[in-house]
């Protein structure tokens, strides 16, 4: 139970996000670089986890985390962003995902206080 | 086709008469431009030949009784009244329209009448004088019933009527044919009857003005035409027609009546000069092009009156409605006048011919029109400019927002990203070292993660400043709770929801919320403000009130100036309430516009 698809536009977050989660014992099994492929891979992987950025040149983050609300026993999502919770407003509060960490913030043990079963 | 141009020298703008020809380069050309000639006080000569007609009549009022044998009699006062009613009417044509030849001969009708007193005169020559003269007024009568108001004929039905009347009356008058003397009753009739229907024709073709200012003479004419053949029946049928006589009475009054009728045709086109004197007084606020049309016609009488305004992109004249104004180009009855500003075509009048009979009356319409297309001009240059002025500052202001938001993503985007992958790396340096090193370099690593930390933070400080993401995120009620959430002293916020609109509707909103409580917490001294956000179908009030000082001044520098003129940008409105010592309001009327209304 610590399977985790990240998807993030940036190349290099991701490669640092993976690092840093898997120096901390988590199982990174996939990235998507875009909305539609991160639903693709979330669909294919079923990982436990989904860290998912809001700002994707496709789909915001927040669309993502509906559709995949949809599909039935939806992952786990944690949205992350470079902006902070409070520039989203009340659209974080009533979005139905596990929770948000801001990218700069990101580490196994955030995670962790979210996700206490990750 | 009667074109008139003419400069204006006192304002600019030309306006005259001449008949327009094309020059050798096809242009048109207009020679000799005449000017509309002022009403004109009677000159010296027209003073002394008026004095001359007046002291002629006297004489032969004095001379009669004598030529009578000393006694005064009623035919003798009967023919000075009516002597004098022509030449009081024919000086006041002659000054009133001094080009016209209808005064002139009023007032040499009225000497021809007066000279008949003479006849009696025990004058070898005298009966052959005042036979003469009775003749040629009689034949002038004619003459002014056919070509008044307009001083000449206008038509040849009525020059060539007037030949045969004139000639006919004068070859039964004066030289008096034996095999004609029985027929002459029924000669007389007959020129009443032809007179009568040439009268009746002119006023019954003539249209407009023309017939407006004919009314009166062919009453006169009429008039004229009774008389005659109520002479005739009377001299057929051996009626009494001598002083005292019924006939002879209704014959003076008749005669006396005459010269009216003409001063009134002449009156009638004057009368149309002063209505527009006084509609050109009336208009103190702009006409509307067809208001002015309007008025125009209904001023001179001519209902078929064009006024076109010279469209450059047209090339042509455009009437009210933005149809050509057709120019007729060969109507007897149709005049154009044209008015232009410094040689270049301005508009143009299409009138009744009548209107060229007097000059003042079409300066009258060349002002009135003047002063409209100038009115127009002015005030369609000013909305131009006001309306590019309006266009442009809102353009400035998009784009400045913009530009804004393009230097907030550009940051956020750049420096924001590095700055978290510094963060990022720093941690997982921090998890890879675990606890295998020096202590000190841990430290150090925690020490560089928190200035990266607190670089991120000032970084979005700066890119707040610069563009609140907030507002692009979220919409504007969220970012107004935000600010309310940074602000120093509490404010309760009403009515953000997460309704979206226009980014410059939006934009300005938030920038009124931002200096408003900016303003609270300098100056206002408040402990608690409230921000209130109402949308109404085409307009979103944005109200910021506190508990403060008040007094607040725009003129103090205090950023109320910069709110207004923001506002102004998007059309919208600032109102400011600040008693001293009771708090301020500031109340913004933000304009939606159409479809400016974005799902949230």
């Amino acid at each position: 139970m610590n399977t985790i698809l990240i998807v993030d536009d940036h190349a290099g977050f991701r490669v640092q996000a993976r690092a840093l989660l898997e120096a901390d014992g988590f199982s990174v099994v996939g990235e998507a670089a875009d909305g539609k492929s991160g639903l693709h891979a979330a669909r294919t992987l079923l990982p436990d986890l989904v860290l998912l950025d809001i700002g994707l040149p496709d789909l915001e983050g927040f669309e993502v985390a509906d559709l995949l609300a949809l599909d039935g026993p939806p992952p786990l999502v944690v949205l992350i962003s470079s902006r902070q919770a409070s520039e989203y407003g009340p659209r974080l509060t009533r979005s139905r995902v596990l929770g948000f960490i801001a990218k700069e913030e990101l580490s196994g043990s955030a995670i962790r206080a979210l996700a206490p079963t990750v | 086709m009667a074109i008139r141009v003419c400069p204006d020298p006192s304002a600019g703008l030309c306006i005259g008469s001449g008949v327009c020809d094309d020059d050798q380069n096809g242009r048109h050309a207009h020679p000799e431009p005449r000017c509309p000639e002022p009403v004109k006080t009677p000159s010296d000569a027209r003073q002394r030949l008026v004095i001359g007609v007046v002291a002629a009549i006297a004489v032969a009022c004095l001379a009669a009784p004598i030529a009578n044998g000393g006694r005064p009699q009623i035919f003798g006062l009967i023919f000075i009244c009516f002597s004098a009613t022509y030449v009081v009417a024919g000086s006041i044509g002659w000054t009133l329209r001094p080009n016209n030849p209808t005064g002139p001969m009023l007032l040499a009708i009225g000497l021809g009448g007066a000279l008949i007193l003479l006849g009696a005169a025990p004058i070898p020559w005298i009966g052959t004088v005042t036979q003469l003269s009775a003749t040629t007024a009689t034949v002038l009568l004619f003459l002014v019933l056919l070509i008044s108001p307009a001083g000449r004929f206008s038509s040849r039905v009525d020059a060539i009527g007037f030949l045969v009347l004139a000639i006919t009356y004068a070859t039964v008058v004066l030289v008096r044919p034996a095999f004609l003397s029985a027929a002459m009753p029924l000669i007389l009739a007959l020129i009443s009857t032809v007179l009568l229907l040439l009268v009746l024709r002119r006023w019954y073709l003539a249209s407009g003005p023309t017939r407006r200012s004919l009314g009166p003479i062919a009453a006169a004419g009429a008039i004229t035409a009774s008389i005659f053949l109520m002479n005739s029946i009377s001299i057929g049928f051996g009626i009494p027609n001598e002083p005292g006589s019924l006939v002879f009475t209704i014959d003076a009054v008749g005669r006396a009546l005459i010269p009216f009728g003409f001063l009134a045709g002449l009156l009638r086109l004057r009368m149309a000069r002063i209505a527009i004197a006084d509609l050109v007084t009336e208009l103190g606020e702009l006409p509307a092009p067809e208001r002015l049309r309007d008025a125009l016609a209904s001023a001179l009488g001519d209902r078929t009156l064009q006024v076109g305004h010279w469209s450059p992109a047209a090339g042509a004249y455009l009437a009210a409605d933005g149809s050509a104004v057709e120019l007729p180009d060969d109507d007897q009855h149709r005049a154009v006048t044209r008015l232009e500003h410094g040689g270049a075509p301005v508009a143009v009048i299409v009138h009744d011919t009548a209107l060229d009979e007097d000059p003042g009356l079409v300066a009258a319409v060349g002002a009135a029109v003047r002063l409209t297309v100038e009115n127009e001009r002015l005030t369609a240059r000013v909305q131009t400019q006001l309306d590019e002025v309006t266009a442009s500052r809102m353009r400035i202001v998009e784009a400045g927002d913009a530009e804004r938001k393009r230097v907030e993503r550009d940051l956020h985007d750049g420096a924001q990203q590095r700055l978290v992958s510094l963060s990022l790396v720093l941690r997982l340096a921090r998890v890879r070292l675990g606890d295998m090193v020096d202590p000190a370099v841990l430290e150090t690593l925690d020490q560089a993660a928190a200035e990266a930390k607190a670089a991120l933070a000032e970084l979005r400080e700066l890119a707040r400043g610069i563009h609140p993401a907030i507002l692009t995120e979220a919409g504007l009620g969220p970012a107004v709770q935000s600010l309310a959430d940074r602000s120093a002293i509490p404010v309760s916020v009403e009515g953000a929801s997460d309704e979206r609109f226009a980014p410059p509707v939006q934009g300005t909103a938030y920038f009124v919320v931002s200096e408003g409580l900016a303003n609270v917490n300098k100056y206002a001294k408040a402990t608690h403000a409230s921000v209130r956000l109402r949308r109404e179908s085409d307009e979103l009030t944005v109200e910021i009130a506190d508990d403060g000082v008040g007094d607040a001044d725009p003129s103090r520098g205090s950023g109320l100036n910069g709110l207004v003129d923001r506002l102004a940008a998007v059309n919208g409105t600032l109102e400011i309430q600040s008693p001293t010592g009771a708090g301020t309001r500031l109340t913004a009327h933000i304009p939606i516009p159409a479809a400016s209304h974005l799902p949230g």
